[in-house]
């Protein structure tokens, strides 16, 4: 006789019953699942999408031009830098870690590119940024899966570390380098689209490629999903999921170094919310926190919602404390969505 | 029981319990009456439903019909709090300790001794040391529980039970981890207690045990009540023929079997199919050779020839180290020791399940949910999970190409094509069963080890998963391991039969001509672990 959480029965829903029945009692939010096709599944997978046609609606009672391409684009560039981040932030969750440190590494990468730009290309700046991404990542990868250390406390702790490293290694200072075209990543364009846009879709567009058409993505869903059964599949579970925190540490780098160039200089004390906000992003998309669930097309409508709501605290003058309040909020609410949905099935 | 009176006051009734798991009924309209201050023993095969029963008792289970009263009392079911304070108190099979704390405090766990909510450190000591005491055990009230051997840790839960002053103790199996010094101490407690009143209901394997303490026995057999019968009117003998039933003794003791009989498959997966045919099988060559494989604890110095084309059966009882041994083989084991030979040639053991896989070995975990799909993910990617590399194209990938390349597999195990793209949550027991044998053939193993592989599966699938690995041996050539705890699907599928006791090979049977029967096997399971406690 099997004991203990073994015997907790399953729930089969296949055999002869209707598809309806199998979503309702199922998930929502099915990935790969176009065969059951019911109204309420539907619903339950692409209710997020309607949640951003609301969010629109309500964006342009308050801002009539809020569609005008010109003001659009801005909400876009202003989020691109944290759009970035959690398209890094997807991975992570999706192989079942997460990573607490981007506020860290995402200073590291506006400190570092900013002084590297001090005395040398902007070019070979960007490279010791992303590389600094990149060591940092891979800190966190080596803690989190070689030394089997739990990912939420273990990158907590290496985000305040790698702060603290950022203000010694930078001054608490801005750093304001003078080199030609330092703005022109964060504020320029071609043929009347900022750069800042074109690399948030581009970033959207390669993520999505990598998490959905190669096999790593795939094995990633495999490892979030059960990573003892991948273990004992044969796959490579401690290499698949380093890679996702190296990826997280390069694409966090990426976005400060991106924030730098937008502002004209370099902080070290930038990445506050920078963990909550992509975190909050990812997770409103439908991704789940627990692993093993959610697509990169999710994540960019995340973006769109926190942008469109972003513009709406501007636009309303709503204070940063009731900032605060309305996003920690929305985060809960994703998560008792996610929670609930884990509940029925 | 010197005192017992004319009519014994009873303690425990069950009418009508009933608990399914899924398809799976594990228990079926049970009844059963046990008297105030007896000892009441609880027998059968794996699976019987023994401990679901004593489960649904210790209020750990609900039961899905029926009811339970303890001394005319019920309460609500599944509720373990609920069933204490009727003066329930359970021992389980698998430990409940809390490492980190002291013996005295994970023994008081539920209950502590308080004032004004304090809890009274000196009292719960000296009741543990008197506890200690009656039992004749050493109390070690301060180290980590979690450092004290995995007997004395047993000891504590059956002190945590006593220590509550309960009116009826279960235990599953309680001397399964003990030597046999603590072996009689606890049958002297158990005695000792029984003659203060205490009712004791417990499960055990060892029916000489069983038979030598117990005042009343009841068997059970898938799910369902036997007999229940007072000490002296059973043997050993009895015991393993009722366990066993009437109907897989006829079966499988009669020729039946040789006659394949396609009616014949909605009846048990044992006898649905014919037994193996003796001219195909078993002269393969050698494709692994096991010797002295040990894992600290639980495999010693096992030696095993696995043969290509034949289908080796590991039989034995819970705990007996099959789980273990294909384990080891899979590369899930760190702490395995041994050589091992792959077609002849010496090969440093797997430590790693990617290690296995280069040597061609393929593996089928015993829980297919925790340990073989990721639930979440389609059919058909999980069919691909070790993988996806090898269905992919130019670097890229798609859910409807990995749904296309495995669509084969998928007929060749039997789980409809259409569900290729469904989550494999939402495919019954059988067919996720039987994705993890469809991942099996994409991965193209020589060698395939299958734990429980119909666990918790309906009779139509066990019968299609036992016939394909069959197959999978007969037609391609490949060396199958069938771990079983149903020894009648063993019997039924095997070339060969190893008999695992108490983590050695205690015997191996060669069953090409198919005469080897589960109760051959259960009797030398059970002579063999009696000489092992005595």
């Amino acid at each position: 006789m099997s004991q203990g959480n073994a015997q907790i029965p399953a729930r089969d829903v296949d055999e002869g019953g209707g598809k309806l029945a199998a979503a309702l009692a199922g998930r929502t939010r099915p990935r790969d699942w176009r065969a059951a096709a019911g109204p309420a599944a539907l619903l339950q997978r692409y209710g997020i999408v309607l949640v951003l046609v609301a969010v629109f609606i309500v964006a342009l009672t308050q801002n009539g031009s809020f569609f005008a391409w010109s003001s659009f684009q801005t909400v876009l560039s202003q989020n691109a830098a944290i759009g970035v981040v959690a398209v890094g932030m997807t991975f992570v969750l999706i192989a079942g870690g997460i990573d607490i440190s981007v506020g860290g590494i995402y200073a590291a990468g506006s400190v570092v590119y900013t002084r590297v730009a001090l005395t040398q290309s902007l070019p070979l700046a960007l490279l010791a940024a992303l590389a600094v991404g990149a060591v940092l990542g891979s800190a966190n990868a080596l803690l989190t899966t070689r030394l089997r250390f739990n990912p939420f406390v273990t990158t907590l702790g290496t985000g305040s570390i790698f702060s603290g490293l950022v203000v010694m290694y930078g001054g608490i200072n801005a750093i304001v380098p003078t080199n030609a075209g330092f703005g022109s990543l964060g504020n320029g364009g071609v043929g009347g689209i900022p750069y800042l846009v074109i690399v948030l879709v581009a970033a959207v567009a390669v993520g999505a490629l990598l998490l959905h058409r190669t096999s790593f993505g795939k094995s990633l869903y495999a490892v979030g999903g059960n990573l003892e059964a991948s273990r004992l599949g044969g796959l490579r579970t401690d290499g698949l999921r380093a890679v996702t925190y190296v990826i997280s540490g390069l694409c966090a780098a990426f976005a400060g170094v991106l924030v730098a160039s937008q502002t004209g200089v370099g902080q070290a004390n930038i990445g506050g919310n920078v963990a909550l906000d992509a975190i909050v992003i990812v997770v409103i998309g439908g991704t789940s926190l627990f692993g093993g669930i959610g697509a990169m097309w999710r994540t960019a409508v995340g973006i769109l919602i926190l942008a469109t709501i972003n513009s709406l605290f501007n636009v309303l003058a709503i204070s940063q404390a009731g900032q605060s309040l309305i996003t920690g909020t929305i985060l809960v609410l994703a998560l008792a969505l996610d929670a609930m949905t884990r509940r029925v099935a | 029981m010197a005192t017992r009176s004319a009519r014994p006051e009873i303690a425990v009734s069950c009418r009508g319990l009933s608990r399914s798991f899924g398809a799976t009924r594990a228990l079926r309209d049970v009844d059963l009456e046990i008297p105030a201050g007896s000892v009441h023993a609880l027998v059968g095969e794996n699976g019987a439903g023994k401990s679901t029963c004593l489960g649904i008792v210790a209020g750990r289970i609900g039961p899905s019909a029926g009811e339970v009263r303890i001394f005319g009392e019920g309460f609500s079911y599944g509720d373990p709090r609920a069933a204490m304070r009727l003066g329930v108190a359970a021992v389980y099979q698998e430990l409940t300790i809390i490492p980190a704390l002291s013996p005295q405090v994970n023994a008081f766990l539920a209950d502590p001794p308080t004032r004004g909510g304090l809890i009274r450190k000196r009292a719960m000591r000296q009741r543990y040391v008197q506890v200690c005491g009656e039992l004749g055990i050493a109390p070690a009230p301060d180290v980590p529980a979690g450092q004290l051997a995995v007997g004395a840790q047993q000891l504590v839960e059956i002190v945590r039970g006593i220590s509550a002053d309960a009116r009826v103790l279960l235990l599953d199996e309680p001397t399964a981890a003990l030597a046999n010094a603590e072996r009689e101490a606890l049958f002297r407690l158990v005695r000792s207690l029984s003659e203060r009143g205490v009712t004791i209901i417990f499960v055990s394997h060892n029916l000489d045990e069983v038979l030598e303490h117990a005042d009343a026995i009841t068997v059970f057999r898938d799910g369902g009540l036997v007999a229940t019968r007072d000490r002296a009117a059973w043997t050993k003998r009895d015991l393993v023929k009722s366990m066993l039933g009437p109907d897989a003794a006829a079966s499988l003791l009669d020729a039946e079997l040789d006659e394949p009989d396609p009616a014949g498959h909605a009846a048990s997966a044992g006898n649905a199919v014919a037994a193996p045919a003796a001219a195909a099988a078993g002269d393969g060559a050698c494709a692994l050779r096991v010797r002295g494989l040990s894992i600290p604890r639980r495999l010693h110095d096992v030696d095993v020839e696995i043969r290509r084309g034949e289908v080796l059966g590991v039989a034995g009882l819970m705990g007996s180290g099959r789980t273990s041994l294909l384990r080891a083989l899979a590369g899930a084991e760190t702490e395995a020791r041994g050589e091992l030979d792959a077609d002849e040639r010496p090969v440093a053991w797997p430590r790693h399940p990617r290690a296995a896989h280069r040597l061609g070995i393929a593996f089928i975990p015993e829980d297919r949910k925790a340990q073989g799909l990721a639930l979440e993910m389609s059919s058909s990617d999980n069919v691909a999970l070790s993988d996806f590399g090898s269905a992919s194209r130019f670097g890229t990938i798609s859910s409807r190409r990995i749904a296309r390349r495995v669509a084969p597999l998928l007929r060749v195990v039997g789980v409809d094509e259409a569900k290729a793209l469904a989550p494999a949550r939402t495919l019954s027991g059988g067919n996720q069963q039987k994705l993890l044998v469809a991942r099996a053939h994409y991965q193209r193993p020589r060698i395939l080890l299958a734990d429980e592989p119909t666990r918790g599966v309906d009779i139509g699938a066990k019968t299609e998963i036992l016939q394909e690995l069959r197959r999978l041996a007969r037609e391609e050539g490949l060396a199958v391991v069938l771990v079983s705890s149903e020894l009648e699907e063993v019997t039924a599928f095997s070339d060969r039969i190893v008999l695992m006791v108490a983590g050695r090979v205690h015997e191996t049977f060669d069953n090409r001509d198919g005469d080897v029967t589960a109760s051959t096997l259960l009797m030398a399971a059970f002579g063999a672990a009696t000489e092992v406690a005595s």
